[in-house]
């Protein structure tokens, strides 16, 4: 029960690594924060890791089973992936877009059945969005949108579930209710893995972190280890500084500008 | 709509058939002269010798009928064609007269017939199928290529490239219609603006061909565009083949615009109109939108033709479609506020 990227190395053009040498695992029972600066790999690592994109060298193991060798169908029950920003083409309801979770299990004209049914019924139960069940999907708010869409993916009943900023756009309120559901979801023995921008919400949440640079990981482990000056400086460019976030007692992470270092010293 | 059981999808199903099935029926009674249909259906069952025929048996057998049959597989194939259309592109406005994949077809269509030495007929299949869809394909490809693309094409610049690729076949046809002889002139303008006067069954056969497997296909792939309405992305991680289900849609999109506009022209807008009106009665699922937009657009052109076989003799339907289907992609347009703006096909 693991999925693990050994060695992967990727370029979209053939020349420019986004990824290079990287090895890394997504466990069960466990939340891991992907995180780093913009263009440093995140999300193309989480593709590769998804079988969405294959590696120049280097696999993805699922229970030491290279992924390519999987079909996808078979794939898509035991790993999940939600990209950015999802926005169907049309109106579907809240009850529509996380049947189609099922997909991966359905034949023929794909009707469901009872037990279908059911999982539908419980991802949405898990996400607290039964209540949109007869809505339109169009209707909701960008925080309600992104519930649904994890009941989607939740409904694929994956062991894996692989997240892009599935907070990018979205309310302090709203990124916490998210984070808070896939913390569940790894209680309940399931790998989540999650590309972050919010370093401090990672720290919160996750229980482990892998930051990345120009498509390397520099750091991996917990928000104490990872959430460090001499780790985050380098990476993000400078004035970074970290304190203890006195509510929570994990790390605190801080951008210093001109102007707030200004009013540090008067 | 809650969500798609058996007996729902039957029943609908049923419902569209049984529409399609009525205007099939009734449309012939309707048209510039008065016909006692049912009269003339029984002396022509009586007797089938020809010569002995009156005229009121010929207008209904060979006229009418071929005529109404081919309104509603015309409108059937550009209907499924535009739901497909738009399920790919993850776009409303898409279908074959806006991407010009129509007009393609009839360019294509017009070549054959037109240019010395091209045009050859077995039973009935004939190179004018071929040329016309040699010449969808090729307005297809453009637009896969332009929609791959990795710089990233709005949707609404796609369909500004599909437009003006009509206008570029359109301007194509115009120039064969310069150079052709004169007496093909009249001939040559249903190319330019879609219309259903045929004379006699083989224009109706002559679209089988093409028709009955590129429907086939695509309605095969029907559970799979729901995925694709989601983006590439998700629909892959869902175990979708992406690649390929994109090649076979827009093969068997070709293959059914290719179909009628060989015979027809392009007639504009029906596969923009009916699977709009019918996502708004049943839904958006494309198990069920897909085949109830083949049996409904086929009635609504059936319907369409009828009016405009009314009006006047040989008005064509794509004028009457135009008209109709032309406001109302403009107001989609106005009130999509470039919600389409930034969907490519990625």
């Amino acid at each position: 029960m693991s999925l693990r990227a050994k060695a992967l190395k990727y370029a979209y053009d053939g020349l420019h690594w986004v990824v290079q040498d990287v090895t890394a695992e997504i466990r069960p029972g466990e939340l891991l924060g992907i995180i780093g600066p913009n263009g440093s790999g995140k999300s193309t690592l989480l593709r590769l890791v998804a079988g969405l994109l294959t590696p120049a060298s280097g696999s993805v193991f699922l229970d030491d089973t290279p992924i390519r060798s999987i079909p996808p169908a078979r794939l898509a029950r035991r790993i999940a992936f939600l990209p950015q920003l999802v926005q169907p083409a049309f109106a579907f309801t809240c009850e529509e877009v996380v049947a189609q979770g099922r997909y991966p299990y359905l034949r023929a004209l794909g009707f469901l059945s009872r037990m279908d049914v059911e999982v539908v019924r419980n991802s949405m139960a898990l996400t607290d969005t039964l209540e949109f069940t007869e809505r339109s999907f169009d209707e909701l708010s960008g925080g309600e949108r992104q519930r649904v869409l994890i009941a989607s993916i939740l409904a694929q009943e994956a062991d894996h579930l692989l997240l892009d900023e599935p907070t990018a756009a979205l309310d302090i309120h709203h990124q916490a209710r998210v984070f808070e559901h896939l913390w569940e979801f790894s209680r309940r023995a399931m790998a989540v893995a999650v590309v972050v921008h919010d370093l401090n919400l990672a720290a919160q949440f996750c229980d482990r972190l892998l930051l990345m640079s120009a498509g390397r990981i520099v750091a991996e482990g917990g928000a104490r280890e990872v959430l460090r000056v001499e780790h985050l400086a380098p990476v993000y460019g400078g004035n970074v500084a970290v304190g203890e976030n006195t509510l929570t007692g994990g790390p605190l992470v801080t951008v210093l500008t001109e102007g707030t270092r200004a009013g540090d010293s008067g | 709509m809650t969500l798609l059981t058996r007996r729902r999808y039957f029943l609908t199903l049923l419902a569209f058939a049984g529409f399609a099935l009525a205007a099939v029926i009734v449309a012939p009674h309707f048209g510039a002269e008065r016909i006692n249909t049912w009269g003339a259906l029984k002396a022509w069952i009586r007797d089938r010798d020809a010569s002995r025929l009156s005229e009121e048996v010929n207008i209904l057998i060979d006229l009418r009928f071929p005529r109404v049959a081919l309104a509603f597989l015309a409108g059937a194939a550009l209907g499924l064609a535009g739901a497909v259309f738009q399920a790919l592109l993850r776009n409303p406005l898409a279908e074959p007269y806006t991407l010009g994949v129509a007009s393609g077809g009839s360019l294509g269509a017009v070549l054959v017939l037109f240019l010395p030495g091209l045009a050859l007929r077995w039973g009935c299949l004939s190179t004018v199928q071929v040329g016309s869809f040699a010449g969808a394909s090729a307005v297809v490809l453009i637009i896969y290529f332009m929609a791959r693309s990795r710089a990233g094409i709005s949707s609404i610049a796609l369909l500004l490239a599909g437009v003006t690729t009509g206008f570029i076949c359109g301007a194509g046809i115009l120039l064969v219609r310069y150079i052709a002889r004169p007496d093909l002139l009249v001939e040559m303008d249903h190319w330019l603006m879609g219309g259903l006067d045929v004379t006699g069954w083989n224009p109706v056969w002559s679209t089988l061909p093409l028709l009955i497997p590129g429907a086939a296909i695509l309605l095969a792939q029907a559970r799979h565009y729901d995925q694709i309405a989601y983006g590439e992305e998700l629909a892959a991680g869902r175990g979708v083949a992406v690649r390929r289900l994109q090649h076979i849609s827009f093969f068997g999109g070709s293959l059914l615009t290719a179909s009628v506009v060989a015979t027809t022209g392009p007639i504009g807008f029906v596969g923009l109109l009916v699977p709009h009106a019918i996502r708004r009665l049943i839904g958006p699922d494309h198990r069920l939108l897909l085949p109830c937009t083949f049996f409904g657009a086929g009635a609504f052109l059936v319907i369409c033709d009828t009016f405009a076989r009314s009006i006047s003799l040989q008005l064509p339907v794509g004028i009457l479609t135009t008209l109709l289907g032309g406001p109302f992609f403009l107001y989609l347009l106005i009130r999509s506020r470039g919600r389409w703006g930034k969907g490519t096909m990625a």
